[in-house]
């Protein structure tokens, strides 16, 4: 469970004081899949930020399981949240084999320094875990991750981010740096990842078909706050023209 | 130029080749694996080279030099990643604070401007001695010392940082050179890896200017001018000639394999009368300039055959 209680962020540039969250509640229970959607400078970047720890909100609470991060840095909250960018290069160390890759974000929340970084093993689980994508990115283990492509990356990333359950995976428009056909393939691999493991999500997007499409429940932000929150049937009957109508209401 | 002189110079650039390689590897972990340059290195080199001088002098025992010299440079690169890390000040400005501090230290350590210590107190003694037992003429022996204590120290480093880098803590630390905001991200303290690798390598250099010392029989406060610019040279040399995709440990042995051919360059030009060990300096930076052109040479013609289908 999750839980935003009086989430507020506001920056001062000396001269006003710009409130960029105002007052966000938001429980999300254990496995829930929840979309986001809203335009530029709604918060959405922002709100991720203050979850993972980038940002210190201005007053508010987060609460993971009962217990209040707001105070943990964001490297101490790495154990628990996982964020994948926009940006295919942000997630993964280009110089690095994707075996590297994957055995850091194996060993996220469980690090032990001084031992082998790749293990026998090791290298069979994540051959297993790509082959499950049917990407060829299985025989590639050894090659640097500067080699595969955007979509290939996101994958990666995806797959690093869900590596050792998070209790909260945050997706930041993982897609919208790729084309659409790719686009759709990768949003069917998060579908399958998040339901698999029934880790709790939230997923900014642009596209709002994917929104509706995807995902228990869905959220608009607007000016920093919460304007709709839908799930169920009342979700699955949205249509994107409606969803557009409402965004600029 | 004899065949007699050609082989001393070539086994004297061998010697100065393996000698320098660890400086050339703490360029290398700075600049490739942390993709930063780190500018402490001239003044930790001659930080070691001076401590290391400086005890002989006073009657120490090498391997007491050695290991006060490596912690030496250790806490010259501890310096500049905290000066780095916790002040925020930018890498290259911290390198250059601390290497300017360390030339005012190492005029402390001396307590003048240049020490020297008996030939007989250095590391090269009892190999050089042996090799003479043997039957080996005094001068070769010496030059045949070199090359194996380079040689044997280049392999403890090399052999230290193989098993570093594959570790949980040596993954860490090239992520965190490779992406930093990717590293932080999975909970990496990227500040704690900057600080180990900054001290590793450093401390590396520090040892590297403590045995460059008692080859060249003293240490003053100008012992590690130049050294910066011999690493780079040797670097790109190297990187020319390291296969792709090779892993860290071939990436080593080509560095140092680099560092050899820089030397044996220029005691070529040298030997060869061409110019005067004057040019020596100007020599250098000519090499790492076209070194470092190469790379971008290769690029073009790339581009060009591409560009014509």
């Amino acid at each position: 469970m999750i839980s935003l209680k009086n989430i507020a962020q506001e920056f001062d540039n000396g001269i006003e004081k710009n409130h960029v969250l105002k007052c966000i509640n938001l429980d999300i229970p254990e496995g829930e899949f929840v979309t986001v959607i809203g335009g530029n400078g709604a918060g959405k970047s922002t709100l991720f930020n203050v979850i993972n720890g980038n940002l210190r909100p201005t007053s508010g609470a987060i609460f993971i399981d009962g217990k209040d991060v707001v105070r943990k840095s964001h490297s101490a909250r790495a154990a628990l949240i996982s964020r994948v960018y926009q940006d295919p290069n942000f997630g993964v160390c280009p110089e690095l084999t994707i075996a590297e890759n994957m055995a850091l974000a194996n060993s996220r929340g469980n690090w032990k320094w001084l031992s082998w970084a790749i293990r026998k093993r090791d290298v069979a689980f994540f051959e297993q875990k790509l082959a499950e994508f049917d990407l060829g990115l299985e025989t590639m283990l050894r090659k640097k991750a500067s080699l595969l492509s955007g979509g290939q990356r996101q994958v990666l990333t995806l797959l690093m981010a869900t590596l050792q359950k998070p209790k909260l995976l945050l997706l930041d428009e993982h897609t919208a740096a790729l084309d659409p056909k790719i686009a759709k393939q990768v949003m069917g691999i998060t579908k399958n990842l998040v339901e698999e493991q029934k880790i709790t999500t939230i997923m900014i997007s642009h596209n709002m078909s994917d929104a509706i499409a995807y995902g228990d429940r869905l959220i608009m932000l607007a000016g920093g706050e919460i304007v709709m929150d839908v799930t169920g049937a009342e979700k699955s009957s949205l249509t994107p023209a409606e969803l557009i109508t409402l965004f600029e209401s | 130029m004899t065949a007699d002189t050609f082989l001393t110079s070539m086994y004297g650039s061998l010697g100065q080749g393996l000698l320098y390689a660890p400086v050339v590897i703490g360029v290398f972990m700075s600049l490739r694996i942390m993709k930063k340059p780190d500018l402490t290195v001239e003044g930790t080199f001659a930080f070691g080279a001076v401590i290391a001088m400086t005890m002989l002098h006073n009657g120490a025992h090498f391997m007491a030099a050695l290991v006060v010299a490596l912690i030496g440079g250790g806490i010259a690169g501890l310096a500049t990643a905290l000066i780095h890390t916790k002040l925020k000040i930018d890498g290259i400005i911290s390198g250059l604070l601390v290497t300017m501090a360390l030339f005012s230290v190492n005029l402390f350590v001396m307590g003048r401007s240049n020490i020297t210590a008996p030939i007989d107190t250095f590391i090269f003694a009892p190999v050089r001695d042996s090799l003479e037992q043997t039957g080996v003429q005094r001068f070769n022996a010496l030059l045949i010392s070199y090359i194996i204590i380079g040689a044997i120290a280049l392999a403890l480093v090399i052999t230290f940082l193989y098993f570093l880098y594959k570790t949980m803590l040596g993954l860490s630390i090239r992520a965190t050179g490779d992406n930093e905001r990717m590293a932080c991200s999975i909970g990496i303290s990227t500040d704690a890896r900057k600080i180990t690798s900054l001290v590793i390598s450093n401390s590396i250099t520090g040892l590297a200017g403590a045995l460059v010392a008692q080859q060249q029989s003293g240490a003053n406060v100008e012992s590690g001018s130049g050294v910066l610019i011999i690493g780079l040279a040797s670097l790109v040399i190297g990187e020319i000639i390291t296969p792709k995709n090779a892993s860290i440990l071939t990436r080593l042995l080509f560095l140092s394999l680099g560092s050899f051919i820089y030397f044996t360059c220029i005691s070529l030009v040298i030997i060869s009368g061409l110019l005067g060990p004057e040019w020596t300096r100007l020599l250098t930076a000519v090499l790492a300039l076209v070194a470092l052109c190469v790379p971008k040479l290769k690029e073009i013609r790339f581009k060009r055959r591409e560009a014509l289908g």
